[in-house]
């Protein structure tokens, strides 16, 4: 925290005083609308780290997503309405889950990886949609409550639920930051630009990414906990490709390896999606056209592309 | 040190090495010189584990290497810099050196000073992206890269492609700084001058065999023998 507040003090500081006192700001939709693109920042910032960090489009990763979220919502079925034995469990399972199937999906790479990880992902979508006795099949699991804390304070509460949400977002953005920023997380950009070069610096490249492969399965997993407290929902729709494909997206249009570029991804998709949404019902041509253009102008995305020009500036100077 | 014994590789269904053997001895410098297309890149690619042999032993310090994963023999002692100054772009010098160190219970530090000692132009320029450095920086900082992995034996490939001649010349100087330290080097070159300056031995190579090999004197007087596998 303290080497991201150096290096980032101004832009730190201001975001996280923003994102502080907004709830006080916003009306109840776009308290909403900013509690899910906290969520869905932390879903596309554990892409990152497979994505443009270490070089691994992978097309599964709304498995740990989901299977994060349901297991809260199998829990609150049984009656089992603890937050932190879930979000344990929230986290832990996608996380074995992770370990399994990168095993698996980590024995090829370019192409190959993103097919075989978009067959495992549809896999376990055919699972969750027919195994209705443990996931309500396609109806899926509905009435999971808001979590209960032992606080004073109800998580039914809109803003009360949002800073929970804060909290858990500063607290993987400070993590991930950490493990970007660590020796590890250099060698895995290492890998993401030479692997042959790596192995020859006597690294085990294939560690390197099944590591990267179960934190960005585990920290997907957890904002699958908090979605389906938000939603207090969840369908095998959440474990589709097209869930997969959607954070894809966030990822490219917030700039791949940028790390916080996501989830201003997010902020832009799941704000234009609803703006667009309620003045047209041919939304989606219009998110369409926003991404072709993001795709041909801005490159690196918005983040990336921003921080490219800073860097000509000062070059420039 | 190193022992390549009828040494056979393919890529895919292309025979590249055609049985070749030679060695290099503790602390020496051997140069393997040949034309463009010859097996040397092919020779450095079977030792160090990327393209393993399809036939043939390759000895490091009396272990047959041959079929080791890269990693491994990393680890064992050898250190490769490669072809065209192949470094992290988008990492720092520093990032890029510290990949390199491996032992954890040295303090990275004790490598990095060694490293900023024989290459003070790498401390400068610490911060800097990989991508932002000049070719012999670039160059150097392979070499450091490599270094800082404390290898007994290091391949260099082609290390003076595309460089400036008052670069080649530093280069060449912390060559042989790290010759005189003790270091075994296999050098793959087409700068024959060079090569016949610094090495210890002389391999030349043609169409996947070693055609000859001798030290620098009966390199000079055996002209006759190796000319025609290097001239154009």
């Amino acid at each position: 925290m303290h080497r991201m507040l150096t290096k980032y003090p101004i832009w730190g500081g201001l975001l996280l005083l923003a994102l502080f006192i907004l709830p006080l700001l916003l009306s109840p939709y776009g308290l909403s609308l900013l509690t899910q693109v906290l969520i869905f920042g932390l879903f596309a910032m554990s892409l990152d780290l497979l994505m443009g960090y270490t070089g691994l489009v992978s097309f599964n990763h709304a498995t740990y997503f989901g299977v994060g979220a349901y297991t809260v919502a199998i829990l609150a079925g049984l009656g089992l309405n603890n937050f932190w034995l879930s979000l344990v469990l929230g986290i832990s399972i996608p996380v074995l889950l992770a370990l399994l199937l990168g095993l698996l999906v980590l024995r090829s790479s370019g192409p190959y990886f993103l097919m075989i990880t978009l067959a495992f992902g549809q896999m376990i979508f055919a699972l969750a949609w027919r195994w209705r006795t443990i996931t309500g099949g396609d109806d899926g699991l509905a009435g999971i409550p808001r979590p209960d804390l032992g606080l004073p304070m109800s998580m039914w509460k809109a803003q009360n639920f949002y800073y929970l949400v804060l909290v858990f977002f500063a607290f993987a953005c400070l993590i991930l930051w950490k493990f970007i920023h660590s020796r590890l997380g250099k060698a895995i950009v290492g890998v993401r630009e030479s692997e042959t070069r790596m192995q020859a610096l006597g690294h085990n490249t294939w560690g390197l990414k099944y590591l990267s492969y179960i934190v960005a399965g585990g920290f997907a997993g957890l904002a699958g906990v908090f979605y389906v407290y938000f939603n207090g929902f969840i369908s095998p729709q959440e474990l589709n490709w097209t869930m997969s494909g959607q954070v894809i997206l966030m990822v490219i249009i917030g700039g791949a390896g940028t790390l916080f570029g996501p989830v201003v991804g997010a902020g832009m998709i799941i704000i234009l999606q609803n703006l667009i949404s309620s003045h047209t019902e041919r939304w989606p041509i219009s998110m369409g056209i926003i991404f072709i253009l993001c795709v041909m102008y801005l490159r690196d995305g918005v983040v990336g592309s921003a921080l490219k020009l800073r860097k000509k500036g000062r070059g420039n100077l | 040190m190193l022992r390549l014994n009828e040494v056979h590789a393919h890529y895919g269904e292309s025979h590249i090495l055609h049985g070749v053997s030679m060695k290099v001895e503790k602390g020496s410098v051997v140069a393997l010189l040949g034309r463009n297309g010859m097996g040397k890149t092919t020779t450095i690619h079977a030792i160090i584990g990327f393209n393993p042999p399809t036939k043939g032993e390759i000895l490091f310090n009396g272990t047959n290497i041959n079929g080791f994963p890269p990693n491994k023999i990393s680890r064992m002692g050898m250190a490769l810099v490669p072809q065209g100054r192949r470094i992290f772009r988008s990492l720092t010098v520093k990032e890029n050196l510290i990949l390199g160190f491996r032992n954890n219970k040295i303090k990275d530090n004790h490598n990095l000073e060694r490293i900023y000692e024989l290459f003070p132009v790498l401390q400068e320029r610490a911060k800097q992206l990989g991508r932002n450095l000049s070719g012999g920086e670039q160059q150097m900082l392979a070499i450091a890269r490599a270094l800082m992995t404390e290898p007994e034996m290091i391949l260099m490939d082609e290390p003076f492609e595309g460089l400036a001649p008052t670069i080649i010349k530093d280069i060449g100087l912390k060559i042989e700084e790290l010759k005189n330290s003790g270091l075994s080097i296999l050098l793959v070159e087409q700068n024959i001058h060079f090569a016949a300056k610094i090495a210890d031995y002389l391999y030349i190579m043609n169409k996947g065999e070693i055609v000859y090999g001798g030290t620098p004197e009966q390199f000079h007087s055996e002209e006759d023998q190796w000319k025609r596998f290097i001239e154009i």
